[in-house]
């Protein structure tokens, strides 16, 4: 059953808009309308503000923690048209690097797996997609796919670094290298796969949305050859888009349609349990049952096992 | 598996929600360590091909309900010492969710693991254990200072009947005043000679059915001819001897439950039915008695049990308890008897996958429960050990030793990604507290060459600042280490410079001095500080080092001047930094050693 | 009597398992143990009675509990009523048993890096010495009352991670990556008396060191890989005797006090043994000559393993032995009490 086991007043002005864990969760960031970034320490269900991040002239729109082996680093993004990313250092939490190359509000960042380094991706209103590379003399470099997503960019989300069938095929040695791929979300109601060769190409554009598309999640990589991506949209529906790891074409199943706009997909860490968060106020949490169904399990009614789709 | 989440309504509040608390208690989380040990013995036993015999599966059942029922009383103890209410009803609601695991998970065991040929006996023995009320209110009775005139003295010998505990019915007749009397004297022979189907009598169920008929002919005749008549509560006695629906609706009340008074009147009435019909006889019974729009979660999975539908059992159970402990050790059992059915796509090994993965995966939110969940995962053939490479990497690591733990429970699951990565994560733990050493040797075990460069030359900043070297002890002893990064490398030899030079072995320091400038293996940031040190052997007489030598060392001191240094720090360190001065004296130095090299080359001519 | 494993389990990961050795002499059986735990939120060290009033019952009762904010790494006896704990947070707790628990001093953050604390990994006693190890490398000498380490040796740029005293002025200790070190205590300078590596050509760090309670100069030594080293600490360059203890981390081991050719190792993979010798009594009698652990390859024919308990699903991380009573414990948040040991 689910409880809630702990309420935490952040002491944001306005708004929150996203809330991340670190890497192990002992930490939390979240961001808000009133422009900052605050970080807390998470320990035994308590929580206390270590940092109080200013930087952006806007709202700050979502968070993005980086593998822990790069150090403690941060990044965020703003309507201020500028993403942010931060270090701790010393004890100290400074701006390691800023970007200010989009020509409209940043909506989304999202960190590559770690074994391709230190590698960014921003989506922004303006329709482009930016990749920020950190380079081995300390600096970045910046590619940018223009017109991602005609009107605007509204998530992005990268693939697991292990590809499919990895797990097995990696005692053979003959693994090539893994294909850098993410998925991006727009207003142009599509959802598209991107994949690096050399160039970063449009590998998909998955038509299934009727309405601006908010955010996407390429589910985390367990060793099945399958791939998994939750996109949710305006028009109220979570789609799970499939990929059998041997073709090239997506299979899409609607999740549930709810009674609202649907804001927010997010995987756990081993990709059995997708929360979903809504324009109604509401967070729903839904597992694939052993026969392939997907069934809520945050609020359902246990005497008789329904879903709250039903009633 | 706790999430933030961040409705709208409370712009400023963040929920950390969780759930499957109760396996978090001190008390179930005995259970849960408890249970582990069963269960990997038992995955033992099956061992690979997954033979098992039903013996072995039925000690391990038994293993696990002692488990279940030693959770259920200290759960019970520390409810009645607690000091609140809210914390005593908790424990009581964890002692309730228990005991229904218990009651759920014997059935099965009788129902799959058994299997009996004659069901009955079981599922008596069943209610005889979960419903001890019979004999308590005997005790009462007997207790009390006039047992035979009682308020309770027949509910408790229908109790006793109830559960065919005829030997304590037959002694508590016995000390009814009227016992002497025809109509007891009839009564308790009848008892005494009631024949009863057990599950290990010789008698074969034919055999059995023609005497228990002879039996209750005999109680219905004597009924008939009046023998009970003068007591109301003999006749009942009798009524419910002959299995009379009538009298079981009398005595209802006695009853807590619909499958004890089930059971009870099949014992009367069928006490030879087949684990085949058992299911519909159950659920027609349940129908009849309270209706099947009162369903609970609890009556669906006994019916589920009866039924021997395994699927619904385990989706039902998943509803009555707050925990995947009880499905994933269920499931792995039944598995074990081949009693896990396949349905539709799925097969009996991927249920038993899934189901042990989430139990997994909720051990896994757990600060101490994690390393019970890497066992389960062991034996998920799919999925389990890429679930496993994702989990064991977000473990925090507040102590080198439980880095090392985890790297050997990685080792030797041939996680060599998460090695990497817990090596690397330690490496830059080390960096960050300046431990430079330690730094160096995470590096090196995770074969991360940025890692061992950033590393090394951190090394090398910090013997230009104190022009004393870190952690000698260690780079002294690095081996085959220092190929893991060419700075590192680099740092080696340089050491290797040093000690040579120190023990005036020159010969042997300058040729090494050249092959490190020349083979490009120094950063070039470090070449003026390599020059510099080349200055005083520079400075021998006869010289160390050889024209050849020299024009390569001008020749690098060119390089330096004319090119632009590409790995160039912002502020440089002054040693690194080659000034006109420095120039100078190196210049002069180097075409005086070429002087002298003329020199005694022209001797040796 | 027979032996008999009584099994508790606590809800806490056990680190540290440690007899309080009975004070009067003529009761070979200890009463009491302290048991310390890590990996928690809240972490503990207690104290449990073995002894129950009524005979029947062999449970430990647990008498005392003091809570503690980081993992307990380590446990010492100074005297018979007097230990140390040194923690995860860089703090050795001094701790007496009258009755109930209680700390009557502490060293606090005595081990740390440059900005943050570094776990204590290690106390080690020597009357009226005491020696604390930690992950900063460093090596913290103090005494009783006195309110700081009198002196602080930078002694390895890894985490030592065992120390032990060889006599009354030296120290041996090992690191994460197999170096150990010989120290003299009354030396001026930062640098030990001998260093060498546990493991040839690899680098196998160093789990666990015990001295033998007789002959101070033998020192075993636990590896990450599950081998078991013997030095002589005449010629501590090189070990005299390796044997294979586990397959993988030997936790703990530790001779027993009185019958000091008896052995106890505690494992990673959950395996605890005891190490027996054959003939035990021909070796006694023919002094340091032939000692046991001295006998390079020929000791492993010289001795019997016995499995104490039936391997356990996870890892034991520390055991101690007392008279004919053994106790330890582990990862399975559970401790195995073993009374009537058979020697």
């Amino acid at each position: 059953m689910v409880s809630v086991i702990s309420t935490v007043d952040t002491g944001h002005e306005d708004m929150i808009h996203d809330a991340q864990m670190d890497y192990y969760g002992c930490r939390l960031a979240t961001c808000s309308s009133d422009r900052s970034v605050r970080i807390y320490d998470v320990k035994n269900g308590t929580q206390t503000l270590a940092a109080d991040l200013r930087g952006h002239e806007g709202p700050v729109w979502q968070i993005a923690w980086a593998h822990p082996k790069f150090g403690n680093i941060l990044a965020s993004c703003s309507y201020d048209h500028k993403v942010i990313i931060w270090k701790e250092m010393n004890g100290q939490w400074v701006k390691f690097y800023e970007y200010a190359n989009h020509d409209s509000s940043v909506n989304s960042v999202c960190w590559a797996p770690h074994d391709y380094g230190l590698i960014l991706a921003c989506g922004s209103s303006d329709g482009s997609i930016s990749i920020l590379s950190a380079t081995a003399a300390g600096g970045w470099e910046a590619k940018k796919i223009n017109n991602a997503h005609t009107i605007g960019c509204n998530a992005v989300s990268w693939a697991p670094a292990i590809g499919p069938n990895a797990a097995f095929d990696s005692t053979t040695g003959s693994r090539s290298a893994p294909v850098k791929r993410f998925v991006s979300g727009g207003c142009d109601n599509l959802v598209k796969v991107w994949r690096e060769d050399k160039e970063w190409v449009e590998e998909a554009k998955l038509e299934g949305h009727s309405d601006w598309v908010r955010d996407a999640a390429w589910a985390p990589s367990i060793g099945l050859s399958r791939t998994v991506i939750a996109s949710c949209s305006q028009d109220r529906r979570v789609i799970l888009w499939t990929n059998d790891g041997v073709s090239s074409s997506w299979n899409q199943r609607v999740l549930h349609t709810f009674e609202d706009v649907v804001w927010h997909v997010s995987w756990s860490v081993t990709g059995n349990i997708l929360a979903v968060s809504g324009g109604d106020n509401k967070v729903s949490l839904w597992k694939e049952t052993v026969e392939g169904q997907w069934v809520c399990i945050s609020d359902v009614n246990r005497g008789k096992g329904s879903t709250p789709g039903q009633q | 598996m706790a999430g933030p989440v961040s409705p709208q309504t409370c712009k400023k509040k963040l929920y950390t929600i969780s759930w499957e608390r109760t396996l978090y208690n001190p008390f179930v989380r005995k259970l849960v360590n408890e249970s582990c040990g069963a269960f990997t013995s038992l995955q033992i036993k099956a061992g690979t091909d997954g033979q098992i015999s039903s013996s072995e599966l039925i000690k391990s059942s038994h293993q696990y309900r002692c488990i279940m029922n030693a959770c259920i009383e200290d759960l019970n103890q520390a409810a009645d010492l607690a000091n609140s209410v809210e914390s005593n009803q908790a424990l009581q609601e964890m002692s309730e969710i228990f005991y229904k695991a218990e009651l759920v998970w014997n059935l099965c065991e009788i129902l799959y693991l058994e299997n009996p040929l004659g069901i009955l006996p079981h599922l008596l023995e069943w209610i005889r254990i979960h419903f001890p009320n019979a004999v308590e209110e005997t005790g009462t009775v007997l207790a009390s200072p006039n047992p035979g005139l009682h308020e309770s003295y027949w509910k408790a010998l229908y109790g006793l009947v109830f559960q065919l505990r005829l030997e304590s019915a037959t002694k508590l007749l016995r000390i009814h005043p009227d016992f002497q009397s025809e109509a007891f004297q009839s009564a308790y022979e009848l008892l005494k000679k009631m024949p009863v189907f057990s599950a290990n009598s010789t008698v074969s169920a034919p055999e059995f059915t023609f005497r228990w008929n002879h039996w209750k002919e005999e109680c219905e005749s004597r009924t008939q001819a009046g023998d009970f008549f003068e007591s109301k509560d003999l006749e009942l006695l009798l009524e419910i001897l002959c299995g009379k629906e009538e009298a079981f609706e009398k005595v209802g009340d006695h009853f807590e439950t619909w499958y004890q008074r089930m059971i009870t009147q099949l014992t009367f009435t069928q006490p030879t039915i087949g684990t085949l019909s058992l299911g519909d006889e159950a659920e027609q019974f349940f129908a009849s008695l309270i209706g099947l729009d009162d369903l609970t979660s609890l009556d669906a999975t006994l019916l589920a049990v009866l039924r021997r539908d395994t699927r619904k059992v385990i989706g039902e159970m998943q509803g009555v308890l707050d925990n995947s402990w009880f499905t994933a050790h269920l499931a792995d059992l039944l598995y074990h008897a081949g009693a896990l059915q396949s349905f539709e796509d799925i097969n009996s090994l991927q249920l038993r996958e899934t189901l042990l993965r989430d139990y997994s995966i909720c051990l896994f939110s757990h600060q101490s429960l994690w390393s019970v969940g890497v066992l389960y995962l062991d034996h998920c053939p799919n999925v389990g050990s890429a679930t496993l490479e994702h989990l064991l990497t977000r473990l925090p690591c507040q102590s080198e030793m439980k880095a090392t733990k985890i790297i050997s429970l990685a080792e030797r699951r041939k996680l060599t990604s998460v090695v990497t990565s817990v090596c690397r994560v330690m490496g830059r733990r080390a960096l960050a507290n300046r431990r430079l050493g330690a730094a160096v040797a995470w590096a090196v075990k995770a074969q991360d060459a940025p890692l061992a460069t950033y590393a090394a030359d951190a090394v090398l900043k910090s013997y230009l600042q104190d022009s004393d070297f870190t952690s000698t002890d260690l780079l002294d002893s690095l081996g085959a280490g220092l190929l893991a990064s060419d700075r590192l490398a680099f740092l080696g030899k340089y050491r290797e410079f040093h000690r040579l030079y120190n023990s005036n072995d020159f010969h042997s320091a300058a040729g090494l001095l050249i092959s490190l400038i020349s083979s490009r293996i120094a950063p070039k940031y470090f070449w003026t500080v390599l020059l510099m040190d080349a200055l005083p052997l520079l400075e021998t007489n006869p010289p160390v080092f050889t024209s050849e030598q020299t024009y390569e060392l001008m020749q690098s001191l060119q390089e330096l001047t004319s090119s632009f240094q590409d790995d160039a720090e912002i502020n440089p360190h002054p040693n690194c930094q080659l000034n006109s001065d420095k120039t100078m004296l190196i210049t002069l130095a180097l075409s005086r050693n070429l002087a002298k090299c003329f020199v005694q080359q022209t001797v040796c001519d | 009597m027979v032996e008999t494993v009584c099994a508790k389990f606590v809800s806490k990961k056990i680190r540290k398992v440690r007899w309080q050795r009975p004070a009067a002499f003529g009761r070979p059986n200890p009463e009491y143990f302290v048991a310390g735990s890590w990996d928690d939120e809240q972490n503990e060290v207690s104290l449990w009675n073995t002894v129950s009033p009524d005979e029947q019952n062999n449970d430990p009762i647990q008498v005392s509990t003091i809570p503690v904010t980081s993992d307990v790494n380590d446990i010492s006896f100074y005297d018979t009523s007097n230990f140390f704990v040194a923690l995860g947070n860089g703090t050795i707790m001094m701790v007496r048993i009258d009755k109930k628990l209680e700390v009557v001093h502490q060293w606090k953050d005595i081990h740390h890096f440059k900005s943050a604390k570094a776990p204590a990994t290690g106390i080690v006693c020597q009357s009226p010495e005491i020696a604390s190890i930690g992950e900063d490398g460093k090596l913290n000498l103090m005494r009783i009352n006195q309110d700081k380490p009198y002196k602080t040796i930078d002694a390895d740029s890894c985490s030592l991670n065992a120390a032990v005293f060889t006599s009354q002025n030296e120290i041996f200790t090992g690191n994460s990556r197999g170096m150990i070190k010989l120290w003299d205590l009354r030396s001026t300078t930062e640098k030990p008396v001998q260093s060498t590596s546990l493991a040839e050509d690899s680098e196998v760090g160093v789990s666990s060191m015990e001295r033998n309670p007789f002959q101070g100069h033998i020192v075993a030594v636990g590896g990450y890989d599950g081998m078991l080293t013997v030095y002589d600490m005449r010629k501590a360059q090189t070990p005299v005797t390796v044997m294979e203890a586990s397959d993988s981390c030997l936790n703990e081991l530790r001779f027993h006090p009185e019958r000091a050719d008896h052995l106890f190792t505690a494992s990673e993979s959950g395996a605890v043994w005891h190490w027996v010798p054959m003939g035990a009594k021909t070796a006694v009698s023919n002094g340091l000559s032939t000692n046991l652990w001295l006998s390079g390859d020929l000791a492993t024919q010289q001795l019997n393993i016995r499995e104490i308990l039936p391997s356990l699903p996870l890892a034991v991380n520390s055991v101690d032995v007392c008279g004919e009573s053994l106790i330890c414990g582990g990862d399975n948040e559970a401790f195995y009490y073993v009374s009537n040991v058979v020697f």
